[in-house]
């Protein structure tokens, strides 16, 4: 055996005829144009693919079909409906967040004093807290020689006596 | 992870599966069985199967399937030719598609393909009918059939060989 029919014999073994790049397959031609043997070997070849080309294909029965179609059609189906529960999750979490928000701010101990109504005073309470007001605005202008405005700024700013700042933050809820 | 819908696959590799199992079963009951079961498989182990390896993962299922159906068969008969009978009773069903001269030359190239295919070991037979119908690559009928890349390569080069000898009037005349 000649080492070229060897290459032949080892290219057919290693990739079939179908595998031969353009190069091998030119290769093949010259080769087997010159050798009777390997000829054989490619008609061989070119038979049994053609022999299995020519074989009838069997195609799958539509009622096969129809049946596999069937037996997982409601799995799918649900399937389909939980994916698409779990395509609106990133809104649901959104949800869920506002909604814990909300809650935690309704439930919180501040919430509920916010809420909660200030102490009630009966009419002639703020009148009288009105007066008291009043004379103390006017007290702490004359002391600070300044008008009512400025005083409750300096009552604020901490700029006055604590007595009278606490009787003036008394008086000034009521307002 | 690519997602594929499942009856895009079904309608991809139906035909594939069902004509492995037609050749190995020569039987369409039983053919058309293993195809259903090997999808159901399928759609069991959706999550499981990869997207490039689904083709070997059909054709594996659907090998060791036929394998379990002819094992069951061959130990119910008494003959291995009363478990497999030369002509598959599928060609008793005429292709609409193809007229009458067509379908004569098909149904006796398919009968010379299922007596040379008898001569030849069971795993060489499932290695021809990967390579030359499913145009399976070394590698892949590998990975399908458990073996090595080489062995394959020796399985189809003695059972050409083999084929040889049988096919040797039909490939000269034809």
């Amino acid at each position: 055996m000649k080492r070229s029919c060897e290459h032949i014999e080892r290219l057919l073994y290693d990739k079939g005829i179908k595998g031969l790049s353009p190069f091998e397959r030119m290769r093949l031609k010259i080769h087997a144009a010159r050798c009777a043997e390997c000829r054989g070997h490619v008609v061989f070849e070119k038979g049994l693919s053609e022999l299995f080309a020519g074989a009838r294909v069997y195609d799958c029965p539509p009622e096969v079909r129809e049946f596999i179609s069937r037996r997982t059609a409601g799995e799918r189906r649900s399937v389909q409906t939980l994916g698409r529960l779990f395509a609106l999750r990133r809104y649901s979490y959104a949800a869920v967040a506002a909604a814990a928000l909300v809650i935690i701010f309704l439930l919180h101990p501040l919430a509920a004093v916010r809420q909660e109504a200030g102490p009630e005073y009966t009419p002639e309470q703020i009148a009288r807290a009105r007066k008291q007001a009043e004379w103390s605005l006017a007290l702490t202008g004359s002391l600070l020689n300044k008008t009512n405005r400025e005083a409750v700024e300096d009552v604020l700013l901490n700029k006055v006596p604590e007595s009278i700042k606490t009787s003036l933050e008394k008086s000034l809820q009521l307002f | 992870m690519r997602k594929i819908p499942f009856t895009s696959v079904l309608d991809e590799y139906k035909d594939s599966v069902f004509n492995y199992a037609a050749y190995i079963l020569r039987n369409r009951e039983d053919a058309e069985d293993v195809t259903q079961e090997v999808f159901i498989r399928l759609w069991e182990n959706r999550d499981a199967v990869k997207y490039r390896t689904r083709k070997a993962w059909l054709m594996k299922v659907t090998h060791n399937r036929c394998m379990d159906l002819l094992r069951k068969k061959k130990s119910a008969a008494s003959t291995d030719r009363e478990a497999l009978p030369v002509i598959p009773d599928i060609l008793a069903d005429p292709d609409p598609t193809a007229n009458p001269e067509t379908e004569l030359t098909h149904r006796e190239t398919t009968i010379t393909i299922q007596k040379a295919l008898d001569i030849l070991p069971d795993q060489t037979k499932s290695i021809f009918l990967l390579h030359y119908f499913q145009g399976c690559k070394y590698r892949e009928i590998g990975n399908i059939l458990d073996l090595s890349e080489s062995a394959v390569k020796i399985a189809i080069h003695r059972g050409k060989k083999l084929l040889r000898k049988e096919l040797a009037a039909e490939l000269t005349t034809g």
